[in-house]
């Protein structure tokens, strides 16, 4: 069956390309959550985009209100319905029932006279002012959906539902499809608005809630990833190829036994201070030389700080920026929505150019969320994404402790990582060090060692192995 | 028709049949809500207005063919003339009406009209 696009970002990637020509479609949600917001939207990128005529029929706000408020997003409905492309009726329901049952009604005319193929009605909870009779009012909501099904006019049904109301209403059975709009306080305290799919007959989507958000030209839904089922097992993972790449840094690339591979992911752990940023920096740099593309995903530090912080080890990141060689996303790591971030990354290797991502830091990422499997479920998708576009990339993560290395690492993240890379300070020869110990990296033997390195104005300069004796005593 | 002729019919309507204030009220709402479509109960909530006396408007303005009456299955609803003399003779008159100084010299003649019963 045809499904009809419904026009907003995101949205149609969660019901695989559409809704089906024809449905009808309940928005729910508490008052202010973006319902009729959506169904405006909807049918004005039907006319705009999709060449459909629109008809909108509200019992509550007048066309002026809407007027207004479409324009905030830059949709002159106003316009189009001076263009004969749309519609506002303001009606009661009553009247509206009336005129849309008998084929001489006024609004069967204008459904005729337009070749209207979208429709929305704000709100069928005015439905209850023709009668409050629980039986008729289904009776007479199954009538008008019959009706606008065989005219197949694909509907979107605005209901209003208190914060209270946990009951599912009648409305969602005799419907085909319900989008549940709602805010949501996460356990850190942040709110945000998501759209569910509780149903949609005929058709498979995207199952879960999704992070809404409104930008200048509307509204947008971000699909929470879904990851694809990875490998567990810390070796089932065959290698994508066996192309080595540079690190950037030697020392490094002798550890890993000749850099790493392409297309692997990477786990950079390490203390504070450690210098996981400035390898990773060397890893993008190395890149641009090389006349790779990179991607550099900053959550705590804007670009031009590191961009300084890059120069003061001797990395010219402002060359591969200019020459697009370099690109940054940055997104302050307070109330950062994973989805967003998420959608955003995806949008940045599209094209296809991108080949070496950073991402600093997994510890940002941390911060926003309590489950360590919606960070592992972050991670696997970001994964999948830098699979699917043979990107090879460095993510930075914080350890803490130093008695036992795989402990410090986080074990969901170990076990989907390629490669993990540890740096930490450690007490040798009375002296504290920056060491290094490259703990795994797939499909390649690798120098199991510990070395000390220093950061210094011409980069990370890797030093010779430390003897496993010095380390555990300190000496 | 001229611009000349028809503002000066939009003067004239004003003269001959806005005699209320919940009268420019119906008005203003169909010219500002064209696609309108409903009876004369729903209207009354549109415009905040007791029922009765929107009924007796509502006909009037129809008489007047400045509205139209339409009857379905036995049912009255009420939507903005179709007739385009008419319907640019409103918007004339609307016209005027968005400056300050023709909409406060409307309301007092409408006034000056009411209390002279």
């Amino acid at each position: 069956m045809e499904k009809v696009r419904m026009g907003i970002e995101g949205l149609d990637e969660i019901l695989y390309g559409g809704i089906l020509r024809g449905g009808s479609i309940l928005v729910e949600g508490t008052p202010g959550v973006g319902k009729t917001t959506l169904g405006m939207q909807f049918i004005h990128e039907g006319i705009v985009k999709y060449g459909e005529a629109g008809l909108i029929v509200t019992f509550e706000e007048v066309p002026v209100q809407m007027y207004r408020d479409a324009l905030n997003f830059g949709w002159d409905l106003r316009r189009l319905s001076q263009e004969g492309k749309l519609r506002v009726i303001p009606t009661s329901p009553a009247v509206f029932q009336q005129q849309i049952d008998s084929p001489e009604g006024l609004i069967q005319r204008a459904l005729r006279e337009m070749d209207v193929r979208r429709i929305m009605i704000d709100s069928i909870t005015h439905f209850q002012r023709i009668t409050s009779d629980p039986i008729a009012l289904r009776e007479l909501l199954n009538r008008l959906l019959n009706l606008l099904r065989q005219g197949e006019y694909t509907t979107i049904l605005v209901g209003e539902v208190t914060p209270s109301a946990a009951d599912i209403s009648f409305e969602e059975y005799v419907v085909d499809a319900v989008f549940r709009l709602s805010f949501e306080i996460t356990p850190e305290g942040q709110s945000g608005r998501y759209l569910e799919v509780i149903k949609a007959r005929g058709q498979d989507f995207m199952p879960g809630k999704h992070a809404v958000a409104f930008g200048p030209q509307g509204m947008m839904v971000y699909p929470t990833p879904q990851p694809k089922v990875r490998v567990l097992s810390g070796e089932g993972r065959p290698p994508l190829g066996l192309e080595r790449i540079s690190t950037g840094i030697a020392g490094l690339d002798d550890m890993l036994g000749g850099g790493l591979f392409r297309g692997f992911a990477t786990l950079i752990a390490g203390e504070d201070g450690t210098g996981k940023t400035a390898v990773g920096v060397h890893f993008l740099h190395e890149g641009a030389n090389q006349g790779e593309k990179g991607l550099f995903i900053s959550l705590a530090e804007k670009p031009h700080k590191i961009v300084s912080l890059a120069s003061a080890i001797g990395m010219d990141l402002r060359s591969p920026l200019e020459s697009d060689l370099l690109t940054f996303i940055h997104r302050p790591p307070m109330g950062l929505n994973l989805n967003e971030l998420y959608c955003q990354i995806r949008e940045a290797l599209a094209d296809g150019s991108v080949r070496r991502v950073l991402f600093d830091s997994l510890a940002d990422v941390e911060i926003n969320i309590t489950s360590p499997v919606r960070l592992r479920d972050f991670v696997y998708s970001l994964l999948d994404l830098f699979d699917e576009h043979q990107v090879t990339s460095i993510f930075t993560a914080n350890v803490h402790g130093d008695v036992r290395e795989t402990a410090q690492v986080d074990p969901h993240l170990a076990l989907i990582m390629d490669t993990i890379v540890l740096l930490r300070y450690r007490e040798i020869e009375g002296r504290r060090r920056k060491v290094a110990t490259v703990l795994k990296i797939r499909g390649s033997d690798h120098d199991p060692g510990t070395r000390g390195y220093k950061i210094t104005p011409k980069g990370v300069i890797m030093g010779p192995a430390f003897a496993v004796r010095d380390i555990l005593m300190g000496t | 028709m001229g611009a000349l002729e028809s503002t000066l019919q939009a003067y004239e309507l004003l003269d001959k049949i806005l005699d209320s204030l919940i009268k420019l009220d119906l008005l203003v709402f169909f010219y500002q809500n064209p696609d309108t479509i409903d009876s004369a109960s729903g209207i009354a909530t549109w415009v905040g207005h007791e029922e009765e006396q929107v009924v007796k408007e509502l006909a009037e303005l129809a008489a007047a063919r400045l509205i139209e009456r339409h009857q379905v299955r036995g049912e009255t609803v009420y939507t903005r003339s179709n007739d385009p003399d008419i319907r640019r003779m409103v918007d004339d008159f609307m016209e005027l009406m968005s400056e300050r100084e023709n909409r406060l010299r409307v309301v007092a003649q409408i006034l000056a009209r009411e209390e002279g019963g």
